[in-house]
């Protein structure tokens, strides 16, 4: 069994800080990689070891640039690398590379990654373990003429999908007939812009599914155990605003069996490491293999609330040859958590990116909260990374308490300077269909009046705001004018006393 | 130390300030003697704080949000406000009067223009100047967070202007289209 004593996280943000803390836990040695776009994060200062990225000038960004950061690695003698989630954590190359040059890389072996990574072969792997399936073409469609002939057998609605895509990008419904050379030639070229790929293929679509997901956790021996959902509907145009596990939507029963296919799935490409595979839910509990995750992913806190189970710990045991020691009847699910991802976005105004500098930053302590961020104050939201500043993760004992305990943290959490995702949360939290649990992936449009909530008298408060701050200038204005025309003529113990009063 | 500053300012008693929403909402507000506010017939008393943890604070009746100023344009305010925007002209009662009277005489703008809604990259501009375009027709796709957005007309109309150009960078709200309305 080899033993990791220093590792090099090849990521930033958040996810660094949330590694790094692990790691020191477990007395290894943290490297993190500086870039020149963010000099002064937070999770720089934290690391043991903060190595320079070499200044180039090229187009590849540095989180993306495996020669580089296998060059770092062994300058630094590192003996395994951490990816994180999102840049090179599903790049079948870059895990091959580590392998190559003898550097643990911690996560899935290279072939499961790259099986799992392509949709059209992952399909193909659960056709072969009879996992729930939506119909579709089971492959790359090379033409709309095609893609409408398929269309035609499966029937519309239909999902146009990039092979190589994730997170929502190169994705595209196609409501009907008419609408398929338009979204096809959107897909392909979002898809070719995203990931270099163009390919698309085409599934049958589910109108107002669940977006349920299982967390696995297997280990070099064959053990794969899964760790229960996570529910992810709260999304918009495909993207996680929202996560809670457990999902209300699941009884003890679909929980074993949609968990089973899940642990199938896994052991089908022998997994190790963590692991997410993504299913839909209908409103009949149908349930459809959609993808795996062969990373750690953004919303991993919410599972370790509600098992008690340190996720990254466990990767890196996993990349050391440990056996997992946990049965899979040793897992329980316990209490309720939900994640609120706070992004620097505006609600107002289409979810549009807020770049600017961090003020003042007030993060909620309590207990049952936990807050995963890689921010302080000072620090800038820059074009180059994506618009998340932390994750807000709070437990409950019931998924009630979880929702009352998240408001009170959420109206504690201020941030000068940029506008949040903030009100956005508090209106999901306070509407009433989520806090009945009935929620699916067209909750935002359907069910969410306004994107975002306002407090008791807040527009009141605003508009006495302003007033006082007219006031404040006229009489700003009137001063300044007065000392500046009439000083002069001033009997001095009159101007003495208007000076001590400004 | 915290330091406190009575939001009563105003220089004489009875001025009245009417703050107006850019959603239409109306706020009128009377300075009282006392340093409170009259609203709606009821007595306010705000309290601005500019505390010690670098926040300030307005309150209201044991409320308290952090409150930010965020620009302010001659009279127009913009208010930042547990993450919320607000945006206020302050008027006094003359100045009102006087506004409503322009916009009366004001004619009707008939040309629209379509600003961006985020920052992003022009990777293909759908119509033509000259072209007849009606309520949601697609005129450009915009990239921006590596998502592709379709922007779509809001009125009918004919493209008046393009001043963008396929591959191009644009800002948040620069102008990018004009239509004039049918």
């Amino acid at each position: 069994m080899t033993q990791i004593k220093s590792l090099l996280i090849a990521n930033r943000g958040e996810i660094a800080v949330r590694i790094i803390a692990t790691a020191k836990k477990m007395g290894i040695k943290v490297f993190a990689i500086k870039t020149l776009k963010e000099p002064n994060e937070m999770y720089l200062q934290l690391a043991d070891e903060v190595i320079e990225f070499p200044a180039q000038n090229d187009e590849v960004p540095e989180f993306l640039d495996v020669e580089n950061i296998i060059i770092l690695a062994k300058e630094n003698k590192v003996d395994a690398i951490h990816p994180g989630y999102g840049f090179l954590s599903e790049n079948p190359y870059f895990a091959k590379r580590c392998e190559e040059e003898k550097i643990i890389f911690i996560g899935p072996s290279a072939d499961a990654i790259y099986k799992m990574g392509n949709k059209t072969i992952a399909k193909q792997i659960a056709t072969k373990h009879n996992i729930p399936l939506l119909k579709g073409s089971y492959g790359n469609v090379k033409s709309y003429s095609e893609a409408e002939e398929i269309a035609e057998n499966i029937g519309y609605p239909v999902i146009l999908k990039a092979a190589s895509g994730g997170g929502g990008r190169g994705m595209r419904i196609v409501e009907h007939k008419s609408d398929m050379q338009k979204m096809f030639r959107l897909a392909t070229s979002e898809a070719e812009k995203a990931f270099n790929d163009a390919s698309v293929f085409i599934e049958k679509y589910v109108r107002n599914p669940r977006h349920i997901e299982f967390q696995i956790l297997g280990d070099k021996l064959g053990n794969v155990i899964h760790l229960g959902e996570r529910e992810c509907s709260i999304q918009r145009k495909h993207q996680k605003l929202m996560e809670e596990a457990p999902s209300s939507a699941l009884t003890p029963q679909l929980r074993e069996i949609m968990g089973n296919e899940a642990v199938k799935i896994a052991k089908a490409v022998n997994y190790y490491s963590a692991g997410t595979v993504e299913f839909l839910l209908d409103a009949n509990n149908n349930f459809f293999f959609m993808e795996m995750n062969t990373r750690i992913q953004v919303e991993h806190p919410v599972t370790e609330m509600v098992t008690g189970v340190d996720l990254i710990e466990w990767q890196i045991r996993i990349a050391n040859g440990e056996r997992i020691s946990y049965a899979q009847k040793d897992i329980k699910i316990c209490g309720w958590a939900i994640e609120c991802r706070i992004n620097a976005e505006d609600v107002q105004s289409n979810f549009s990116p807020c770049l600017g500098t961090i003020q003042k930053i007030s993060i909620p302590r309590s207990k049952n909260v936990r807050v995963d961020t890689g921010v302080r104050e000072g620090s800038e939201i820059t074009p180059y990374f994506d618009s998340m500043i932390a994750k807000l993760i709070v437990y409950g004992e019931t998924r009630q308490k979880a929702i009352q305990t998240s408001l009170t943290a959420l109206s504690k959490f201020k941030i000068k300077g940029l506008k949040t995702t903030i009100p956005f949360c508090k209106a999901v939290l306070h509407n009433k269909a989520f806090k009945q649990g009935r929620i699916n992936t067209s909750f935002i449009q359907k069910d969410l009046d306004l994107l975002y909530y306002q407090e008791e008298n807040e527009e009141l408060l605003a508009a006495a705001f302003a007033v006082f701050s007219h006031v404040n200038e006229l009489r700003n204005d009137q001063e300044s004018q007065l000392d500046y025309e009439k000083g002069k003529a001033l009997n001095p113990w009159l101007l003495n006393k208007r000076i001590k009063s400004l | 130390m915290e330091k406190h500053t009575n939001a009563n300012l105003v220089t004489s008693e009875n001025d009245r300030f009417i703050a107006l929403s850019s959603k239409g909402s109306k706020f009128d507000f009377q300075s009282k003697p006392n340093g409170s506010f009259k609203y709606k017939n009821q007595l306010f008393d705000f309290k601005v704080t500019h505390a010690e943890d670098g926040f300030t604070y307005i309150e209201l009746n044991g409320q308290k949000y952090a409150v930010e100023l965020v620009s302010v344009n001659q009279n127009k305010y913009e208010v930042l406000i547990n993450s919320i925007t607000y945006v206020f002209t302050v008027e006094t009662p003359f100045s009102l009067k006087r506004k409503d009277l322009l916009k009366k005489q004001a004619p009707q703008s008939k040309v629209e223009s379509i600003p961006a809604p985020m920052p992003g990259k022009i990777l293909d501009v759908l119509v033509e100047e000259g072209a007849a375009v009606n309520e949601g027709d697609a005129l450009l796709v915009l990239e921006a967070m590596k998502m592709q957005n379709e922007i779509t007309s809001h009125i009918k109309g004919k493209v008046k202007k393009i001043f963008i150009k396929k591959g191009e960078n644009v800002m948040k709200d620069d102008v990018m289209i004009e239509i004039e309305r049918n």
